[in-house]
């Protein structure tokens, strides 16, 4: 079959897609998922229709499995009360991390390549304006994380504060999102006419659009789960 | 987390799993196809949409893993195949028996 070694590719990437779930489901139905993703490219190719969109829909599909999967996961690490401390402690380290980079590594970096194009300096140092106003938002994300966390121990996980906390989370992750898809523009179009490589900064720029919106959905699914869960209790109060 | 109690609607994914596995024990790539059939290709639901929710299904009583056997109509590979539990028969009943009402309520106001 001509379709053969595409068919191949496919499964080979959808197997590598769901490793991505928790360890726990993936050894649960990660079998039954890749037979179900197979026999549904197999059923395609017998009807002689094109693998792609279908393909492309269930890695999307999957996708957003994966996410509510591992939102679930977080979920239960929230409720159960031991293992705040271990998350609280890497919210602190990151936090830490970030802040140095601000304060040590930034300030060096942009001054170095103001430096090169001195007639030019203030773009640069307009990104820099954009870089701190980007680690703001993901302190006052990480903050709020930790507030979140501080519900938890005092078993208001799932109340309007833990909402608003989630949505803030929300906000500050599209907003860095949107920032950096400026930021990659800028950059593509400020490199489109002075020819210069710009294939770096620009793929940092889209790992940390593609992470700013995974954050952003688990915030997302953590959100509803919990208003989900405030209205049970609500309705069960009545 | 949120426990599946007869008075609560279910998700359409459920319904319809529940649906397909109300005649006979399905693996994954029947439970699909009879929904589709069920539903004349308006349910789409892909493998993320599909185990997920038998993932929560198995969690709150609704259906269990039944055997691992090969499907005589398809290769020779083992799948696990799933089954309807009485919990889950009696939800679907319910969620049925609530459409029915439903649709007597939309027949009184003569919108049906």
């Amino acid at each position: 079959m001509a379709l053969e070694p595409r068919t191949r590719r496919y499964r080979n990437w959808y197997s590598k897609l769901l490793r991505l779930y928790p360890k726990a489901y993936r050894e649960r139905f990660g079998e039954g998922m890749e037979q179900t993703f197979n026999d549904l490219c197999r059923e395609r190719a017998q009807e002689g229709k094109g693998l792609f969109r279908l393909a492309l829909w269930m890695f999307v599909e999957t996708s957003a499995g994966i996410i509510r999967e591992n939102a679930t996961i977080i979920m239960r690490c929230i409720m159960n009360r031991g293992s705040t401390i271990f998350l609280r402690l890497v919210i602190t380290l990151i936090a830490i991390a970030a802040l140095a980079v601000c304060v040590f590594k930034l300030p060096r970096m942009i001054a170095q390549e103001a430096a090169k194009t001195p007639d030019t300096a203030w773009q640069i140092y307009l990104f820099l304006v954009g870089a701190y106003i980007q680690a703001a938002l993901f302190l006052f994300a990480l903050y709020q994380a930790f507030k979140l966390l501080s519900y938890a121990d005092g078993n208001k996980a799932f109340s309007e504060l833990s909402v608003r906390a989630l949505r803030h989370i929300k906000h500050a992750a599209i907003t860095i999102g949107l920032l950096m898809v400026a930021g990659v523009a800028w950059v593509m179009i400020l490199s489109a006419g002075t020819g210069d490589d710009s294939a770096g900064p620009v793929m940092i720029g889209f790992i940390g659009t593609f992470a700013s919106s995974v954050v952003a959905a688990v915030a997302v699914v953590l959100q509803t789960q919990v208003q989900k869960a405030i209205d049970t209790k609500k309705e069960g109060l009545s | 987390m949120s426990k599946n109690t007869p008075n609560t609607p279910l998700t359409p994914a459920v319904l319809h799993i529940l649906l397909a596995l109300s005649t006979e024990e399905r693996h994954g790539y029947g439970i699909m196809k009879e929904v589709d059939a069920d539903s004349q290709g308006k349910v789409k639901m892909g493998p993320g949409t599909l185990y997920g929710s038998i993932g929560r299904m198995i969690e709150a009583g609704l259906i269990r893993e039944s055997d691992k056997k090969v499907d005589p109509e398809m290769d020779d590979e083992r799948r696990v195949y799933y089954r309807i539990t009485g919990i889950g028969q009696k939800t679907l009943a319910a969620e049925l028996e609530r459409y029915r009402e439903v649709v007597a309520v939309a027949r009184r106001k003569q919108l049906a």
